[in-house]
């Protein structure tokens, strides 16, 4: 288990067990009559990941009626949800690593993770089925396009320098903050939390997953390979702008590295050259404070809701995704 | 109905799929999703044999639709390179073809039917991997998966509305149409080409599940006449013959 991980974990204490009990269930649902759709679906499984998602769940959950099974039922299904989108993103990224292991598709082939990726997602809808709420399925179902939009956006803009603050917020929102703002939304209409609640825990959820991916692109540049189980840069060599590379693109000496990374024949040396660049340069900076000014949003959003330690746990983890180190 | 007003039913759910599942960006790079028609036919099967069809059926049927159309498309991704935008877009738009599948199901609501087709759907992503990655060996078995995986979300769509006496027409039909092809050597159409069993089997194989097709079609309950001879032209021509 990474030490992330174990730094996140001892923020929730108090929900171990329900977050073990969602861990066992996230691995019996991928269960698979074919061999290696459950490897497939294991290995990922296996090699971990935050699960900021269930999380979210449970502790928005606890602002209601809270029930572990109904609860876990949700969580389940956003996490699969989650982990369906990476096995895709892999195949289109053309990624051989992720969290250190090697993926699917590098394991066995791009088919198979396709089919293996569309089990999954079959799966999450198994979970979240049982849920009989109309609302809770349209959420879902409208973040699922969503996150898909952002997606195809993704590759639309890929390697176009001509990008701003809002297209990129725009992607980030879909990439990753809709589906943490409907981790918290669903988890506390699930357990028939009062619309006001609801209300808060999306915003805080949205807000927090917004820093979360700001966070996510600064560590892309600021962290090793070994910290991130893939080469650093990896955004750019992929033809994605983020944050601290828009703050930079314009930049006369950076231009050249971003040429070169975009046109995919970049050394090495010259990897490591950029990178230095960018890190020596005041954009990792500018990135963080737009990232914690979104955290100070997350946390205003809290004020009102009952204290306890759900409402703690929350503020710890905004406190977390500020200060993350990979 | 008579064979235009088939052609016509089938054109019109094609049309209001497509539109069900458009996506700019998908469209302009990656051209029109591919849309079976052969699926589309038996899906509608039951209403194009007069059965009383709700807009809720209709609403479930467009969701069977956009979840074939994921399938299919994801069927087409490179096994080894996967890079090129249109791959990349492809990739996503079957995504966005599920999403569009569970937001009209959502939309219904039909919560019976967004589980019963989940575990569908997992059961076909599991046939098509073996068929994919370790086929069974023998012919019986591979037409067998072959069935599941291209009938699975249909029969799921007549057992939730009362239409399983359909299930024996479908469940024959595909892997016959699967043999056609393979017969015709039309490896384009045909879906895991290199299963395909050698010239000799396939007669025979065509020839029993001809014969099983008919007897199901004569005695097992009404079918109008007119898809009664649509069900037999695509049972003996395949699917390229399609009204």
């Amino acid at each position: 288990m990474g030490l992330e991980k174990i730094k996140l974990m001892s923020l929730y204490t108090d929900f171990r067990k329900d977050v073990a009990y969602i861990e066992k269930e996230l691995e019996r649902s991928v269960q698979s009559s074919s061999p290696i759709v459950r490897q497939a679906s294991l290995h990922l499984l296996k090699a971990g990941g935050k699960r900021i998602r269930p999380i979210f769940v449970i502790l928005a959950a606890q602002f209601g009626n809270y029930s572990l099974e109904k609860a876990a039922k949700v969580a389940v299904s956003l996490e699969l949800i989650h982990m369906a989108s990476l096995v895709h993103d892999d195949v289109i990224d053309d990624s051989d690593m992720r969290r250190g292991l090697e993926t699917v598709k590098a394991k066995w082939n791009n088919r198979v993770a396709m089919y293996a990726g569309d089990f999954i997602f079959s799966r999450a809808l198994t979970s979240i089925g049982s849920i009989e709420k109309e609302a809770v399925h349209r959420i879902l179902a409208e973040t699922m396009l969503e996150i898909c939009k952002g997606e195809i956006i993704q590759i639309d803009f890929q390697r176009q320098t001509d990008q701003g603050m809002r297209d990129y917020l725009q992607r980030i929102k879909r990439k990753t903050a809709l589906l943490l703002a409907s981790s918290c939304e669903l988890g506390a209409l699930s357990a028939d939390a009062d619309a006001e609640t609801v209300r808060k825990l999306r915003r805080y959820g949205y807000f927090t997953g917004m820093a979360f991916q700001i966070v996510d692109d600064i560590l892309d540049i600021t962290s090793t390979d070994a910290e991130l189980g893939k080469p650093a840069g990896s955004d750019l060599l992929n033809g994605h702008i983020t944050l601290p590379i828009l703050y930079i693109k314009d930049d006369a000496e950076f231009r050249p590295y971003m040429e070169r990374a975009f046109a995919g024949n970049m050394l090495e040396s010259d990897r490591q050259n950029m990178l230095l660049y960018i890190r020596q340069s005041d954009a990792i900076d500018k990135a963080q404070h737009v990232s914690d000014l979104y955290l100070e949003k997350a946390l205003k959003e809290l004020d009102g809701l009952p204290n306890g330690k759900s409402k703690k746990a929350l503020i710890q983890i905004a406190d977390f995704i500020g200060q993350r180190k990979y | 109905m008579d064979t235009k007003g088939f052609t016509d039913q089938v054109d019109n759910y094609i049309q209001n799929l497509r539109s069900a599942i458009y996506q700019p960006i998908v469209e302009r790079d990656a051209g029109h999703a591919p849309i079976d028609r052969q699926k589309a036919f038996l899906l509608l099967l039951p209403m194009l044999n007069g059965e009383s069809w709700t807009d809720e059926m209709h609403q479930a049927s467009l969701a069977i639709g956009a979840i074939h159309t994921a399938f299919d498309i994801h069927d087409q991704i490179d096994s080894t390179d996967a890079s090129s935008k249109e791959q990349q877009l492809m990739v996503l738009a079957g995504d966005h073809f599920s999403g569009i599948h569970y937001k009209l199901l959502a939309s219904i609501p039909n919560f019976h039917l967004i589980r019963s087709l989940s575990v569908a759907i997992g059961r076909i992503n599991e046939c098509k991997t073996t068929l994919l990655q370790e086929p069974p060996n023998s012919i019986e078995d591979r037409l067998q998966l072959i069935g599941e995986v291209e009938s699975a979300c249909i029969i799921e769509f007549y057992h939730t509305f009362g239409f399983t006496r359909y299930i024996s027409i479908v469940e024959v039909l595909f892997p016959l149409i699967w043999l056609i092809e393979s017969g015709q050597q039309d490896l384009n159409r045909m879906k895991f080409p290199h299963l395909a069993p050698n010239a000799r089997d396939t007669e025979k194989w065509i020839q029993q599940l001809q014969e099983n097709l008919d007897d199901r079609l004569h005695n097992n309950f009404y079918l109008h006449k007119p898809l009664v001879d649509q069900v037999l032209k695509m049972a003996k021509q395949g699917a390229s013959k399609l009204i």
